[in-house]
């Protein structure tokens, strides 16, 4: 039993190797850490040559769509700080010409869940020389992925099924909106209150120090470095918060760096306080895409 | 350390290639308790204090309830000494929740004490040393678990309780099950098929199917949940049941299997508990090691059935809510446990049917679930009104939009829990004798590929936490 299950395993994973290698599958994608893992992973072994530009940033800066705009890789994660995109870039053998960082959230800590599954010794070095050990190439990924479109069209039809039963016994929706505005008030509530603090000195002191640190380092490789801070709700832009940053980054310590002026043009619209919707993530790309392409 | 960890796969095959060496066979219980002792305090050496102490107590009282007088003293003392450690590090934040007010000292002091990893379960087998050398009335069967050595029996007792495959979560061992498999082991002795298949099963049902689902109900979370519609939430439940299932199911087979290579047999913690027909049958299926803890230490000595019907309701009510309690400093854990208290009530309540037909079982074998993971609720939300608006959400959202990516997820992790379950039901038809159960290479080489390259985020095993 014993030799024939490890037999069943090394065919089948040669069979999948193969299928990977040669077909172009879809994203196995399944949730957001998974998400960010996968771009983790495309920047440190699916480039060849170091892309010219990369955007480092938490969530905000994930709604920059990198693939409308030429030569940006977009190493923004959700869930995690500034700290685990220049750890990746410092790590990775080929650096990049310039390096855009968003400001907004830089005193947020590295996430370990990241780090740890990254760079498990292991899990490392498996998925740097075999594609199948990639989290993109995960077999129920794929699978479910191609389900998607189907499950969409099921869920559209779900949808109208409902809405004609409602129709046919006289059902009238009171509700006045749907239960998403309940999460966005909530959500910027939450934000609202965050943004009336002050980081801890402590706190502050330590990330600046890391900051510059990695800074340095940067510099050393000869990299270009370039602040940037993503648009909020209206009311967070002169928050508390917000002013404090934008004044650490004014400093004399930062003089030295460029920044990509924030946007007073647009009223950006944000799903939850800070995180752009659809269609403002394209205006404010189409505005980091113009300033950048005039003046960098 | 997680089982799943690069640490602990290393920290692994070094103790196994130090255990089996020939030079070190005079020492393999002390290899198995420095590498215990190393899997334990890995992130945090200071747990090794209350370890070491609890450790010494019990085994010190259990040696003079063998050799000395006073015996039912002691162990009363010993067993409270338990209670106590367990209370003071357990239910503290809860005390100081329920009882204090935010700004008290007290309050703050009782909420700033930290929660020692597998407290449950140490101090749960320390009561069980206690209690069954109490309980040995022939000198043989005490000689087997009490040396006349006192330190050696001090060695014993520290490795009873620290043995790394159990130690954080279980299964719960007996100290009469235990201390007679202590004793010299042989590579050529051990049952590497056996183990390989309890390794692989472990793995796959947590690192596949528990740490998978655990992306999509993350989101029975208030006030996330309350965005998504009827059928979402329901398979979100039953996402949540499959989870919790995988990842115990899982860590107990990791257990069993890896305390099989070096030579030791802990007892069966899960036996297909979704196929029950009863809530009486779920119990005796569900973290079997712990129900048999409550019931020959608790539910019995109590008056168990011996003291007519209303008072036997009573011990078992009793029963299941301190064993509620058990899992978690939470009121909402007393109340799951209550819930399954007054579930097995009704149930012995009900008059049974005499020869149930495939059909009443298919429909008792529903129910059981259906009410059992509708208690797991009480595990994620952990506060009553979100558990409430839980509830009251499937039957209000079912005008929004579906959430068609979270339930295929679900539905796909899900599949392989159901399969377990489903293949123990028709395992002794000719049909799946003769043909499926001839291919169980195929699975475990299936397993073992998914293990490999469809693992999820590895997480904390959810029971750490109890």
């Amino acid at each position: 039993m014993f030799y024939k299950s490890i037999i069943s395993f090394c065919l089948l994973t040669l069979v999948y190797s193969y299928f990977i290698n040669k077909k172009q599958m879809l994203s196995g994608c399944q949730n957001q850490n998974q998400d960010n893992l996968i771009k983790a992973q495309n920047y440190l072994f699916e480039q060849k040559v170091a892309p010219k530009n990369v955007v480092i940033g938490t969530s905000l800066s994930c709604h920059l769509l990198s693939d409308s705009v030429n030569q940006l890789f977009n190493l923004s994660f959700n869930g995690s700080s500034i700290f685990d995109g220049l750890d990746i870039v410092l790590k990775s053998k080929q650096k990049p010409s310039r390096i855009f960082i968003e400001t907004n959230y830089f005193f947020i800590s590295k996430s370990e869940l990241l780090s740890s599954q990254l760079y498990s010794p292991y899990s490392y070095f498996m998925a740097e020389h075999f594609k199948i050990f990639r989290w993109d190439n995960q077999p129920i990924g794929i699978f479910i992925s191609n389900f998607n479109q189907i499950g969409y069209e099921i869920g559209q039809r779900h949808q109208r099924f409902v809405e004609k039963l409602k129709y046919k016994i006289g059902y009238r929706n009171t509700k006045t909106s749907p239960n998403n505005s309940l999460i966005f008030r909530y959500n910027l509530s939450e934000q609202v209150k965050f943004y009336s603090k002050f980081i801890s000195k402590k706190d502050l002191n330590n990330k600046l120090r890391l900051l510059k640190f990695q800074l340095l380092k940067l510099q050393h490789y000869g990299v270009d470095v370039v602040f940037f801070e993503m648009p909020v709700h209206s009311s967070l832009i002169n928050a508390r918060l917000s002013l404090s940053i934008r004044r650490i980054f004014k400093s004399k310590v930062f003089e030295k760096y460029k920044f990509i002026p924030v946007d007073t043009i647009h009223n950006y619209i944000t799903n939850d306080g800070i995180h752009l919707n659809e269609k403002d993530s394209y205006t404010y790309t189409n505005y980091f895409d113009s300033i950048y392409l005039n003046s960098y | 350390m997680l089982f799943t960890s690069f640490n602990f796969i290393i920290l692994f095959i070094s103790t196994f290639i130090i255990y089996y060496f020939p030079l070190f066979k005079r020492y393999q219980v002390t290899i198995l308790i420095l590498s215990s002792l190393i899997f334990y305090a890995f992130n945090s050496p200071w747990l090794l204090v209350l370890l070491f102490v609890s450790v010494l107590i019990n085994s010190s009282l259990s040696y003079y309830i063998a050799f000395g007088g006073f015996k039912k003293k002691i162990v009363t003392l010993g067993v409270i000494f338990n209670l106590f450690i367990l209370a003071f590090f357990k239910y503290s934040s809860l005390i100081s929740v329920t009882f204090f007010n935010i700004h008290h000292s007290i309050g703050n002091f009782l909420i700033s004490i930290p929660l020692p990893i597998g407290i449950s379960f140490f101090t749960f087998e320390g009561i069980s040393l206690l209690i069954d050398v109490y309980r040995s009335d022939k000198l043989v069967e005490e000689k087997m678990i009490v040396d006349t050595n006192l330190p050696k029996h001090i060695q014993k007792s520290l490795f009873f309780i620290v043995f790394f495959p159990h130690l954080v979560a279980g299964p719960i061992l007996k100290a009469n099950d235990f201390f007679s498999q202590i004793q010299a082991k042989k590579i050529i002795e051990v049952d590497f098929v056996s183990s390989f298949r309890f390794l692989v099963t472990g793995f796959f049902l947590k690192m596949v199917i528990a740490d998978n689902l655990k992306e999509f109900t993350y989101w029975i979370a208030d006030p996330y949940f309350k965005t998504h519609d009827t059928i979402t939430l329901v398979s979100m439940l039953i996402g949540y049941s499959c989870q919790i299932f995988a990842d115990f199911a899982g860590y107990s087979l990791i257990a069993i299997g890896l305390a099989l290579l070096l030579g030791y047999k802990l007892p069966q913690n899960f036996n297909f508990p979704y196929v029950s027909v009863s809530f009486k049958d779920f119990w005796k299926r569900w973290h079997i090691s712990l129900s048999s803890f409550l019931m020959n230490y608790l539910y019995i000595p109590m008056g168990g059935n011996r003291k007519g019907k209303l008072k036997m309701y009573i011990y078992l009510f009793l029963t299941m809510a301190i064993g509620g309690l058990w899992h978690g400093a939470g009121w909402s854990f007393l109340v799951w446990g209550a819930f399954h208290g007054i579930l097995l009530i009704i149930e012995r309540l009900v008059p049974k049917v005499a020869n149930p037909n495939l059909i009443y079982r298919f429909f008792k074998r529903n129910l059981v679930f259906l009410c059992v993971t509708l208690a797991w609720l009480l595990f994620k939300l952990t506060n009553f009104s979100d558990a409430l608006s839980y509830l009251i959400a499937i039957f209000t959202n079912y005008d929004l939009q579906l959430n068609w990516q979270i339930c295929i997820n679900i539905l796909i992790y899900c599949i392989p829990v159901f399969m377990y379950h489903f293949f123990y039901l028709i395992k002794d038809y000719l049909f799946v004798k003769n043909i499926i159960l001839r291919f169980e290479y195929v699975y475990i080489g299936i397993m073992l590929f998914l293990i490999f390259t469809n693992s999820g985020i590895s997480g904390e095993f959810i029971y750490f936490q109890f």
